[in-house]
């Protein structure tokens, strides 16, 4: 019986190893060129224009067969100061739904994109974020924050 | 005990798929800036003060005006300082009072020709704020007609 368990054992790991690398999501860069910067509002008695950067990136999806509805989600790593708020938006693939544009939160993932059909295989969705920071949430100098982007079937 | 085996060997299997059918999160690093932003401005219509009466044996009434400003400021301890293009006749003067968003402060100043604080600023965005001028001229400075321009600068702060 011992030639038979190690067998199994054997298919275990080439199973695993198949499925590693079929069901992914990809973001390019790992590191968005310049800042996101708020420097002046539209008028004196109005709060500081958002700031947009439309192109900050890419990303790629692939699913498999047995993922019919698989999702995006995105959580923040690192803490804005009170009353900001950087949002993602996340162009979904054929048959996926965008959230549209959602407020990232620090350590909790939300949803930026859903149905995500299965045997997916999507390049060169685009990323985009918004910072948002009224008046009293005072300023920051430059801060890096990271996003973090999973799968969730 | 081969059972045992078998048993471990199914966990092994269940675990192994059940951790490898998602990839590893994907992470975008992207820095942000809010730069200190400090604009105000004030109505750009003259304010006119006009001193006309006055109960016999008591000097004449101050005259009053009004008018607004709007501020939007993300810094704390933002200074604002007003003064005159040229100083007040003798014995005249001209005072101003500002409105100021809740969390700030100000006080009456009596305008000179020299940079005088008038508020504190909070963080804040608002706009229809009151600016209040009180022109005083007891019977002693005379009469007068001028045209004075009061300048407003900002320091931010913090």
């Amino acid at each position: 019986m011992k030639p038979s368990v190690l067998c199994l054992l054997t298919t275990a790991l080439l199973l695993s190893g198949s499925r590693a690398v079929v069901a992914q999501v990809t973001v390019t860069p790992p590191i968005v060129i310049g800042n996101l910067s708020v420097t002046s509002a539209p008028a004196a008695g109005l709060n500081p224009s958002p700031v947009t950067r439309a192109n900050a990136g890419t990303y790629t999806v692939v699913t498999l067969n047995k993922d019919p509805n698989t999702r995006i989600m995105a959580q923040l790593s690192g803490t804005l100061p009170v009353g900001m708020t950087l949002s993602v938006t996340a162009t979904a693939p054929n048959g996926g739904v965008s959230a549209g544009a959602v407020d990232l939160i620090n350590g909790t993932p939300v949803m930026v994109v859903s149905g995500i059909r299965s045997n997916t295989n999507r390049t060169g969705l685009a990323i985009s974020y918004t910072l948002t920071a009224p008046a009293s949430a005072g300023n920051v100098g430059t801060t890096p924050l990271t996003v973090i982007f999973t799968l969730t079937p | 005990m081969k059972n045992s085996i078998a048993r471990r060997a199914a966990v092994v299997l269940a675990l192994l798929v059940s951790v490898s059918g998602i990839a590893g999160a994907q992470t975008q690093t992207l820095n942000i800036n809010v730069a200190k932003i400090v604009q105000f401005a004030f109505n750009a219509s003259a304010v006119s003060l006009t001193i006309s009466t006055a109960t016999a044996g008591v000097d004449p009434a101050p005259a009053t005006g009004s008018s607004t400003w709007a501020l939007t400021n993300n810094t704390s301890n933002a200074l604002l300082s007003a003064s005159l293009d040229s100083p007040m006749p003798t014995g005249m003067t001209l005072s101003v009072l500002l409105g100021v968003p809740t969390g700030s402060t100000s006080a009456t100043v009596s305008l000179t020709g020299v940079s005088q604080q008038v508020a504190d600023l909070t963080k804040s965005a608002a706009a229809g704020l009151g600016v209040t001028y009180t022109l005083t001229a007891p019977a002693s400075a005379g009469n007068y007609v001028g045209t004075r321009v009061v300048t407003y600068t900002v320091v931010a702060g913090s």
